[in-house]
């Protein structure tokens, strides 16, 4: 069978499923980052693919924007996440509830 | 449907009006369920514990020391900036002495944060300023 | 062997990158003045903020002078595009940064603004809104998105209160699905259309008659699913009370201003083309958006004990408000939408100076949250003087005759009405009557009701300063005299807007 571009997007289509899963079902901050990681890199797989579809690189740059920036968003979190750990002894997104809603 | 559109033009938007209304409550009734459904229950605490006969189980306490999360976040942050060199060392000679400023300003840029991040004492051992 | 690119320096068209450049070198130099020379009092750096801020503005006049006599220009391989909706918004950021910066200055000490990292991070933040609103191209869009929002959620961290984190978490959070669902619905339409520019999107898609309407459909509802996030709109708005409550008040006064102003135009720039093509769905979806909107957090507004929180959903009705422009399209209605904006941003810095010069270092026994309308109980006994501006500032904000957002609002339905949405209009006149009714409930407390608790008296003002007066009153003047400016603005913002075709 041949892997076409569709393989692919429905590849992207079920990681960011899983991401969007993550994010909603997860109570520990870390794994929360790693949900957010699986759901900005399932679009990278999908950038890349339709890139080489239509043999353009503008995709592939939008990837390493992709890259890069999941890279920043995850040192910014990871900051917090210290700063939180060093008060709370504990990274459960429970524990947040000081304020309603 | 040509008809009705002509003759009652602001029918739509009454049904619109209508719709929203069903809409935010179905919204609120989803979000409830969704999140009923979703929510993590309190099982996963224990099930993540350590198992133990006979004492309460306590928490370790956290050995590593934060300077290692440090390290990582700057490694993580100037590692994943390369991301960009490779392209352009690929394609070095075609875009020329223009892609090769561009790269300078920003190496400049990096380093300025590398320098920021040496000044402030985040590469010493035991010292965060 | 290809050949080596030629770039000529003039084809860059760097004229166009000048003002976003300007508060980013400004940042890199406060940091390295930082490493060179510590504990510089802070109101240098305010200075050095406002400085580059104000040589921003003075680029910014220059582009606009150049865009009246070129149009639109385009830079950096017509990454850039600076029309007149660009230059407008961006006026508006820039100028809004440069009244909320002085607030920094209280006579209390806050541990933020002590490090120079605030006022680096805040320029960097205003760069990433400029990029956001000075292109049509998704990646920097992107790019400008990220950099403004991990910006915001350190400044927000920065205010080191237990809350402040909780905020800035949770914000966070949001703030990463809302990147998430951006990417994916851009990766939609690139898979559709093969490019990553909205003129080039909108030009394939109507060339070939919307034929994959189903994935427009998906990528459209990403995309308005992670506006809504940065613009508040009702579902998703949850984040919105609980960061405001969390940061400080001048933090959560910008956040109510710019990060939206900026989302605004990104909307209007991505959702026109689909509007105006006849894809009734979106306009019905955007419709239920508004409306629900509007309603439903003036509704939660009504029952709020906090008045920081009140603020907060007014801010989200007052969103969805503008909104309703975007979903008319018009060139009335867009104009409408960037005066509101001009307008709410004067009246909204004045309600939120307000609550920061009464701020509190720490509560007082038997206090639960910061701004509780208690605190404003009998205020016009202690201080007229507060009391009378403050409700200044909320006579503008529910819409009151001579005062500045009355014009905003009277010319938004007035382009609904014009457009045909009558109904649209009616809703949205009904919703300023209910929301006439909370502002009102802060003037009832401040005016006829006796002080709860004489402690209160000290707390208010105790954090006034020269700098926070002079903003003040800035405010209060844009406010009172706002009937003056209407109509110059309206036709010079109207000039803008028509002149880059939206």
């Amino acid at each position: 069978m041949e892997i076409g571009l569709n393989h692919y997007l429905v590849l992207a289509t079920i990681l960011f499923g899983i991401g969007l899963y993550g994010v909603m079902r997860r109570k520990n901050l870390l794994m929360l980052f790693f949900a957010t990681e699986i759901l900005l890199n399932s679009v990278n797989i999908g950038f890349a693919a339709i890139s080489h579809y239509y043999a353009d690189l503008t995709g592939q740059m939008f990837a390493f924007f992709v890259i890069a920036i999941a890279a920043s968003e995850v040192a910014v979190g990871l900051g917090l996440l210290i700063v939180w750990y060093k008060r709370h002894n504990s990274i459960d997104l429970d524990e947040m509830s000081v304020m309603r809603g | 449907m040509e008809h009705i559109i002509t003759a009652n033009p602001y029918f739509g938007v009454f049904v619109l009006f209508v719709l929203t209304f069903g809409a935010f409550t179905a919204t609120t009734i989803i979000a409830r369920l969704a999140s009923r459904a979703l929510a993590a229950k309190d099982t996963e605490k224990i099930k993540l514990s350590v198992y133990e006969c006979g004492p309460e189980v306590t928490k370790q306490p956290n050995r590593l020391s934060p300077q290692f999360y440090l390290f990582a976040l700057l490694f993580l942050l100037f590692d994943v900036e390369i991301v960009f060199m490779f392209p352009w060392a690929v394609d070095f000679k075609v875009l020329g002495w223009f892609g090769f400023t561009e790269m300078i300003l920003f190496i400049i840029l990096l380093a300025i944060g590398f320098v920021y991040a040496w000044k402030k004492g985040a590469l010493e051992w035991h010292n965060i300023k | 062997m290809l050949e080596p690119v030629n770039v000529s320096l003039e084809s860059l068209n760097l004229m166009t990158l000048a003002p976003m450049l300007i508060p980013i070198v400004g940042a890199l130099l406060i940091l390295v003045v930082d490493l060179f020379k510590s504990n510089i009092d802070k109101s240098l750096y305010v200075m050095l903020s406002i400085l580059f801020l104000f040589t921003d503005f003075m680029a910014l006049a220059g582009s606009s002078s150049a865009f009246m006599q070129n149009g639109t220009l385009l830079g950096l391989f017509d990454v850039m595009l600076v029309d007149g909706l660009a230059i407008v918004s961006q006026f508006i950021i820039v100028v809004a940064s440069m009244l909320f910066i002085p607030l920094a200055l209280t006579s209390k000490r806050f541990h933020e603004f002590s490090y120079p990292e605030f006022f680096a991070l805040f320029l960097f933040m205003i760069a990433g809104f400029q990029f956001m609103v000075a292109t049509d191209n998704l990646i920097l869009i992107f790019v400008g998105l990220e950099t403004a929002s991990l910006s915001l959620y350190t400044l927000i961290a920065m205010h080191n209160r237990e809350k402040s984190f909780e905020a800035a978490v949770k914000y966070f959070t949001m703030g990463a699905l809302a990147a998430g669902f951006y990417s994916f619905g851009s990766m939609i339409f690139y898979a559709v259309t093969g490019s990553v520019e909205i003129n080039q999107i909108a030009t394939v898609l109507v060339a070939n008659g919307f034929s994959d309407i189903g994935f427009v459909m998906v990528g459209f509802a990403f995309i308005l699913a992670s506006f809504a996030f940065k613009l508040s709109l009702v579902p998703f708005h949850t984040w919105a009370p609980d960061v405001y409550e969390g940061s400080s008040a001048a933090m959560a006064g910008y956040m109510s201003i710019v990060p939206k102003i900026a989302a605004f135009i990104v909307a209007m720039r991505f959702f026109e083309f689909l509007i105006h093509s006849g894809l009734v769905w979106v306009e019905a979806i955007l419709y239920v958006f508004v409306v629900v909107t509007m309603t439903a957090a003036n509704l939660w507004a009504l029952v709020q004990t906090d008045v920081k929180r009140m603020l907060a959903y007014s801010s989200i009705s007052h969103a969805g408000f503008a909104m309703a422009a975007v979903m008319i399209g018009t060139t009335q209605a867009n104009t409408a939408l960037l005066l509101y904006w001009v307008l709410f941003t004067f009246t909204n810095l004045g309600s939120f100076s307000m609550l920061w010069i009464s701020r509190q270092k720490k509560m007082l026994p038997g206090q639960n949250s910061d701004h509780s309308y208690e605190k404003f109980a009998g205020l016009v006994q202690s201080s007229p003087m507060a009391a009378t501006i403050m409700a200044l500032f909320m006579l503008s904000l529910a819409g009151v005759p001579p005062f500045a957002l009355f014009w905003g609002k009277m010319y938004l339905i007035s382009a609904a009405v014009t457009s045909g949405y009558t109904v649209l209009a009616l809703i949205m006149a009904l919703n300023s009557a209910i929301a006439g009714y909370y502002y009102l409930k802060l003037i009832v407390y401040m005016f006829m009701k006796d002080p709860v608790d004489s402690r209160y008296e000290k707390v208010i003002g105790s954090n006034l300063s020269l700098s926070l007066k002079t903003i003040i009153g800035i405010a209060a003047v844009g406010t009172i005299f706002a009937f003056i400016a209407v109509d110059p603005l309206l036709q010079a913002i109207g000039g803008f807007v028509y002149n880059s075709g939206y």
